[in-house]
């Protein structure tokens, strides 16, 4: 195992170095940093001192390694305003770890146990509407399932908080969607005759009715604040409040971005858990399990789902640090200043050669070490790898 | 069959017709029967169809501005727009030799809000007083704004449909393109092995590091309204990377293959070996792999556009509308649904062909219906 | 032979179709047979032949999707549609093993994992040092040599030979009345097949267990079973006792694979591979399913279906073939394909 790591790092170290060559030679081509400034009446100091910091007026090698070896200390430099980019980009990772853990651990739940449940029971009207809700997810362009979001989920709820109830149509609505999880529940194994599950599915419509009612009761006669947050993490009005309201505000923040990068992800692991899944359901050794006479549970979960795991772990490693540094969009419509939003802001008219680059090589660090970590995980999971 | 009587009954050779069956015709057979695929792909071709033929006839253009400010976010309808579509007179006019000789001509009547100073009646000929004074086919067309017009008073649909033109161009040339690398160099790697395979998947590791919307965003800043077939070259040149471990997967195991030994016994050339041999028995993949990446490539080509870069005003992609539309949602959502909606549509039918596909080339698949 | 012993195993009519998008495949149709404790019984035929699927079906073992009907008894119990009875016996009174043992031993658990499991699924109360004790037993019983240590092994660290051992110690675990072994021999080398064969005839001395053994090779079944069911096109068209089948042949489709057998021949006699290809399951050819293939078929043949089963001079022995005597009475019935072979084009 520790040879295994050691090998993996002696590709990843070389292969870092040419990165940050490529990264720096992609950043300098990519646009002039004092062109906003050479418009300007005046600015002949201002070009001069940019020059200065940026090394402009010295041969290309010479600034890649000035930046380099400033980098191999932690040193990013300072960005176009004169700020240091060290800071910013912590705190921007910091930022969008929050979003990007919550929103992986969501849509890995979620996309795991949709995907088991829809290749059990393949072709039934829950892998078949599962399905097409993938489908539909990983068609949509994330910004415009943003904006969607944004608008719905949260001006409009905001509205209904202010005068919170459900109505008729939210009773039925709530109702059928618990009526089709209890017979779901209730009537996942297939020997489940239909009538069980009918009786199922109205007692769990009733009872989601109920609690609904409940609800409503509670909910009447109340008016609540505009919890749901579009813009930033935080709202400046919690800063002097207790943990619990700071908590709660940032939640409301944290809600919509982590939605929005959940779902899209989400899509891709139900897809994926699907068809692993699928082809471990229909291997030698499941059927040598059932002959043993092992329980369908046991040879789902013991058998076929342990098998198809290894995949969908080693997938998800490798999303989250590709999803790291690409949560651009999600980012630029809920302003968070997270780490896409550093990316755009050195993307203005004159480009902002430092900050571009910290972000394209931290960016670069996390997907290398996130494959050696799905490397070793995979290694971790299948004994095959594990004793060449 | 059974008034055969002689020992080679029809029925045997009936039997290897089923047999003879090619793989190509197994293909085709399989896909024909996948009905959500087949679905699919007559609503592509119908979308398709409709973008490249429909907006040629379509009575407005996606770029000209009307005249009269009476179509600032008409929302979408049926009926003619308000300030449009006069009746049509019948007017004399002189003919263009004999002053004194006049004929007579259908037209639209004059609409008394939209005159533009100083160019009525110059230059004694209708036809181009008639231009100068209406000078877009925009103040021609009597058609309704069936998905309405955004703030300068473009025609949406008009709009949508040059978007979609422009969207399945561009997927289509960043399919074509990041197939041809993937291919290329995977089928390099896989079937050379050795250094060759070590550089080639070391540089694919690489361009992987580096985040794909990051790297375009970075090369395309310099991308202008003439220049956008710069972008299909973009996301096509960083998109290669999937297609290409996946063929050097097939190649590794194809190389191992009995027919691919036999042709290499008998002296064929390498080169002979790849597109002869090899390539053709990998195409199940290939073809999957640039189908679904035109489904990436729209919704790449979204995301940059909503980074402003891409296609640039007056030219427009599905994403370009959706990105500059996005403020106006809360006030104006037509001009947000439709042509995201178009987007979601063509996405899915081009996932959904993919799938069948993938289902069509997939030796063990024969579906049991439930 | 065991005709008086006790009865374990009794199928009657068992017939298995899948719906397909292209039509109904009738992989089995109307099967019967039964076993006695101590039977081996030999199922041939063809890939495609309804062999496998009729065992799976016994077992319980098929999708979901495949349709079932006639009636499987194992000691009086119906196995078939209600789940019960299946369940509660597969692995413990019925086990199985199957054809690639590359593939059958999941990868990511040990091997004693894995017989370890076999055993405790049936016998929850049974203390860990015991489970230990037997599962080192049952390797030892097939041959597997440091039984102790090779508990912790994974799969993919045995050869080929070993994993179908361990198969075969992973069916016998618990002790079971049937063990069906579907072509156990034919991924493996020649000579690991007859090391597993004997393997097989061991445990069978040992534990008394009755054997189904399904393979496509006549050779593997003369060696070890004593009675032998030939399938083809889904059905049964020839069944009795070794020697029956062997040198009282009465049907064409058992002389043709008796003709495409090697190692029986005279020196210097050609292999006689019968012509064509098995039927489609989905269209099956009017009357004998055969027939297309038949160097004897008439026009009584093509009309009707199979004269079923008709007995023959013998209790055991079985033709579907309305021509039985007179393939009985041939001097070599596997020569009948000579005569096919001079005169067609070898379409394959």
């Amino acid at each position: 195992m520790l040879r295994l790591i050691i090998r993996r790092m002696l590709v990843a170290i070389p292969m870092l170095l040419v990165c940050s060559v490529l990264v720096f030679v992609l950043v300098a081509n990519a646009g002039d940093p004092l062109e906003a400034l050479r418009g300007r009446p005046n600015s002949q100091q201002a070009i001069a001192q940019r020059t200065a910091t940026l090394h402009l007026n010295k041969p290309i090698f010479e600034r890649y390694w000035l930046w380099f070896s400033k980098m191999l200390h932690g040193d990013f430099g300072i960005d176009n305003k004169g700020l240091r980019i060290g800071p910013q980009l912590w705190r921007a990772m910091g930022t969008t770890l929050q979003i990007v853990l919550l929103s992986t651990i969501l849509a890995v739940c979620l996309g795991i146990a949709v995907g088991v449940i829809s290749a059990v029971r393949q072709y039934s009207f829950f892998d078949y509407s599962a399905t097409f809700v993938s489908f539909l997810f990983y068609a949509m362009p994330v910004f415009w399932f943003a904006v969607l979001l944004k608008v719905f989920g949260a001006i409009e709820f905001n509205n209904w908080l202010e005068n919170p109830g459900i109505g008729t149509v939210g009773f039925l609505l709530i109702g059928l969607l618990g009526a089709g999880f209890t017979s779901m529940l209730f009537g996942f194994k297939r020997t489940v005759s239909k009538r069980r599950r009918l009786i199922a599915g109205i007692a769990g419509f009733a009872g989601t009715v109920l609690v609904c009612l409940l609800v409503d009761r509670f909910l009447a006669d109340r008016t609540y604040f505009r919890w749901i947050g579009t813009v930033n993490t935080t709202d400046p009005r919690f800063a002097h409040q207790g943990f619990w309201p700071r908590l709660g505000d940032h939640l409301g923040h944290l809600l919509l971005p982590v939605t929005t990068l959940a779902v899209i992800s989400y899509a891709g692991y139900s897809r994926f858990t699907r068809a692993s899944m699928l082809e471990t359901l229909s291997a030698d050794y499941v059927r040598t399990a059932r002959a043993k006479g092992v329980s369908e549970r046991a040879v789902i979960f013991k058998h076929a789902f342990r098998t198809a795991l290894i995949p969908i772990v080693t997938v998800v490693a490798l999303d989250f640090g590709a999803i790291f540094g690409g949560a651009i969009i999600t980012e630029t419509v809920f302003s968070i200043q997270g780490m896409g939003k550093l990316f755009r802001e050195a993307l203005q008219k004159d480009i902002d050669p430092n900050k571009a680059m910290a972000y394209l090589i931290v960016t670069a660090i996390n997907v290398v070490v996130f494959n050696l970590i799905a490397d070793i995980i995979y290694a971790k999971l299948d004994p095959r790898i594990r004793h060449e | 069959m059974s008034e055969t009587t002689d020992t080679t009954p029809t029925t045997q050779d009936h039997e290897f017709d089923v047999k003879a069956r090619t793989q190509a015709q197994l293909v085709v057979r399989r896909f024909l029967h996948h009905r959500l695929a087949m679905i699919s792909l007559v609503v592509l071709v119908l979308m398709a169809l409709l973008a490249f033929a429909g907006a040629r006839v379509w009575g407005y253009d996606h770029a000209r501005i009307p005249q009269n400010n009476l179509e600032s976010y008409n929302a979408p309808s049926l009926t003619k727009p308000a300030g449009r579509c006069r009746p049509i007179e019948t007017v004399a006019v002189p003919t263009n030799t004999d002053p004194g000789v006049t004929t007579t001509v259908d037209r639209l009547a004059p609409a008394p809000t939209t005159t533009i100073a100083g160019a009525t009646g110059d230059t004694g000929d209708w036809r181009a007083d008639f231009i100068a004074k209406y000078p877009r086919d925009h103040d021609l067309s009597c058609a309704p704004h069936l998905f309405g017009t955004n703030q300068v008073g473009q025609d949406l649909f008009a709009q949508t449909l040059r978007g979609t033109q422009r969207s399945l161009l561009i997927a289509i040339m960043v399919a074509i393109v990041s197939t041809t690398l993937g291919v290329l160099i995977g089928a390099a790697a896989g079937f050379f092995r050795g250094w060759l395979d070590a550089v080639l998947m070391r540089m694919t590791d690489l361009i992987l590091t580096v985040p794909y919307l990051a790297v375009a965003a970075v090369l395309g800043r310099k991308v202008s309204g003439d220049t956008w077939w710069v972008i299909p070259l973009i996301l096509g040149g960083f998109g290669w990377m999937g297609i290409a471990r996946i063929i050097r997967g097939e190649f590794l195991s194809l190389r191992e293959k009995e027919f691919v030994e036999a042709a290499r016994a008998s002296g064929a050339t390498s080169k002979r070996i790849i597109f002869k041999h090899m390539l053709p028995n990998a195409v199940g993949p290939i073809i999957v792999n640039a189908t679904l990446s035109v489904a990436g490539a729209i919704l790449a080509e979204t995301a940059l556009s909503f980074l402003g870069l891409g296609v640039k005003s007056p030219d427009v992609s599905l994403g370009s509308l959706v990105s500059e539309n996005q403020t106006a949602f809360s006030t104006h959502p037509w001009l947000f649904w439709f042509p995201g909606l178009f987007i979601i549509v063509i996405v899915l039918c081009v996932n959904f062909i993919g799938d069948g596909l993938r289902d069509a080339f997939d030796p063990k698949q024969n579906r049991v219906r439930a | 032979m065991s005709a008086d012993s006790e009865l374990l195993l009794e199928v009657e009519h068992l017939t298995v179709d899948f719906p397909t998008d292209d039509g109904v495949v009738h992989a089995t149709r109307d099967i019967s047979y039964t076993l006695s404790r101590g039977d081996v019984l030999g199922v041939v035929g063809e890939s495609g032949s309804g062999k496998s699927v009729s065992s799976l079906a016994v077992m319980g073992l098929l999708p979901p999707t495949a349709r079932v009907s006639g009636s499987a008894k194992f000691c009086g119990q119906e196995l078939l549609g209600s789940h019960g009875a299946v369940k509660s016996l597969r692995g413990n009174k019925l086990a199985m093993i199957f054809q690639d043992p590359m593939t059958a031993l999941n990868p990511v658990y040990t091997v004693g994992v894995q017989l370890r499991e076999a055993l405790r699924v049936h016998n929850r109360e049974m203390p860990k040092r015991e489970i230990t004790e037997r599962s080192i037993d049952a390797l030892e019983l097939v041959g597997i040599p440091n039984p102790k240590s090779r508990l912790e092994s994974f799969p993919h660290e045995f050869s080929g030979g070993m994993r179908q051992r361990a198969m075969i110690a992973m069916a016998m675990i618990n002790d079971p009345d049937i063990l069906i072994a579907d072509e156990p021999t034919t991924a493996l080398d020649v000579t690991v097949q007859a090391q597993i064969l004997e393997t097989l005839e061991r445990v069978q001395d040992r534990t008394g267990a009755a054997i189904i053994l399904i393979t496509h090779d006549l050779g593997v079944i003369a060696g070890i079973a004593q009675r032998v069911l030939v399938m083809y096109g889904g059905a049964v068209v020839e069944s009795g006792s070794v020697d029956d089948i062997f040198y009282r042949t009465s049907m064409p489709y058992t002389a043709g694979l008796l003709g495409s057998m090697p190692g029986i021949h005279a020196h210097g006699s050609r292999l006689r591979p019968i012509p064509g290809s098995p039927p489609s399951l989905i269209r099956m050819p009017p009357g004998c399913s055969f027939g297309p293939r038949c160097p004897m078929v008439t026009d009584a043949c093509r009309v009707d279906a199979p004269g079923k089963f008709s007995l023959l001079g013998s209790e055991t022995h079985a033709s579907a073939c309305i021509r039985r005597d007179e393939v009985l009475a041939m001097d070599d019935a596997r020569t009948m394909f000579a005569a096919t072979y001079d005169t067609e084009v070898v379409r394959d």
